[in-house]
């Protein structure tokens, strides 16, 4: 835990500070968690408020400060869930196959200005914008929390809340999808 | 699948957590927080009202319901009066009036 038990309760008693001191401490992992999730930097941010707005106006909820992490990755999950649902019904269409993040990443390789590693960061983000993008959003976050965020199966049955069994079949079944986008980018020359 | 496609999504798993590291909260990450949980608050109240609404609306329907059934009951003794007339009565009348006409022709037409 990055804050003291007695924080969660003193905030879930109404204390701004101890809320403010909560958000402070879990605010950078929040916000990296959303942006391996959407994807989108300019986004990043909002939807990382939204998740501490929904923390606030839930945490009188939460049982026991000990479920404090599960519960708000449960929130993020949610939160983001909701953000990717939207943008895909604003899109009118499924995601092109060319993400905004590989459009940026295009933009900048034309300039020339960046440096051997910060390409082959931008290459790893186009693929996987391409690859989450010709999965559901179900699957995308599910492999996110476990591949990427690096999630335990327990931590992932906590934000779940389902048996270790259902989680298993989940997850065979979304890397089984995750594989065969990778493999149709892959013939069509994509990556 | 073959597990040379597995290898390159574990590599690419991996490699997107590096590449995607957590951006740092801007200046007003907070005042921004802040702000959006009191419009939140300060739309706190629609909800409530909301869902009154619609409880009203439900309970008006229901209301409403229940009248027009005892309106229906009230006036169930008049309609089976007027069913009391049966239709075979109904047909026996028109056929008098046709065969009163038919008469009046043929009288007509013998003079």
């Amino acid at each position: 835990m990055l804050v003291e038990p007695e924080t969660i309760v003193r905030a879930q008693a109404g204390d701004l500070s101890a809320f403010n001191q909560v958000v402070t401490a879990y605010r950078s992992r929040v916000l990296g968690t959303v942006f391996r999730l959407i994807g989108r930097p300019a986004d990043v941010e909002d939807v990382t408020q939204d998740v501490f707005v929904r923390l606030y106006y839930s945490l009188d909820q939460l049982r026991t400060p000990e479920a404090f992490e599960p519960w708000l990755h449960r929130l993020t999950v949610n939160t983001t869930y909701d953000y990717l649902r939207k943008r895909r019904r604003s899109a009118g269409v499924p995601m092109a196959d060319l993400s905004e993040e590989q459009v940026v990443a295009a933009d900048a390789a034309e300039s020339g200005k960046r440096h051997g590693d910060d390409k082959q960061q931008d290459q790893v983000r186009q693929v996987v914008g391409a690859l989450f993008a010709n999965i559901s959003d179900e699957d995308r976050i599910l492999l996110t929390l476990k591949e990427i965020e690096g999630l335990s199966l327990k931590e992932l049955q906590k934000v779940y809340n389902v048996k270790e069994n259902a989680l298993k079949v989940r997850l065979f079944r979304a890397r089984k999808r995750a594989l065969k986008a990778l493999e149709d980018l892959k013939e069509q020359g994509k990556i | 699948m073959s597990s040379m496609l597995e290898q390159k999504l574990d590599w690419l798993f991996k490699a997107y957590r590096a590449a995607c590291p957590a951006p740092d909260p801007s200046v007003n990450f907070m005042p921004g927080l802040w702000a959006k949980i009191d419009a939140q608050r300060s739309q706190s109240w629609i909800i409530p009202l909301r869902i009154w609404a619609t409880r009203v609306t439900a309970v008006a329907g229901l209301a409403a319901a229940l009248l027009a059934g005892a309106v229906g009951l009230w006036q169930q003794p008049y309609s089976t009066q007027v069913l009391e007339v049966s239709y075979v009565d109904v047909l026996a009348d028109d056929a008098a009036d046709e065969f009163d006409g038919d008469l009046w022709l043929l009288v007509g037409n013998s003079q």
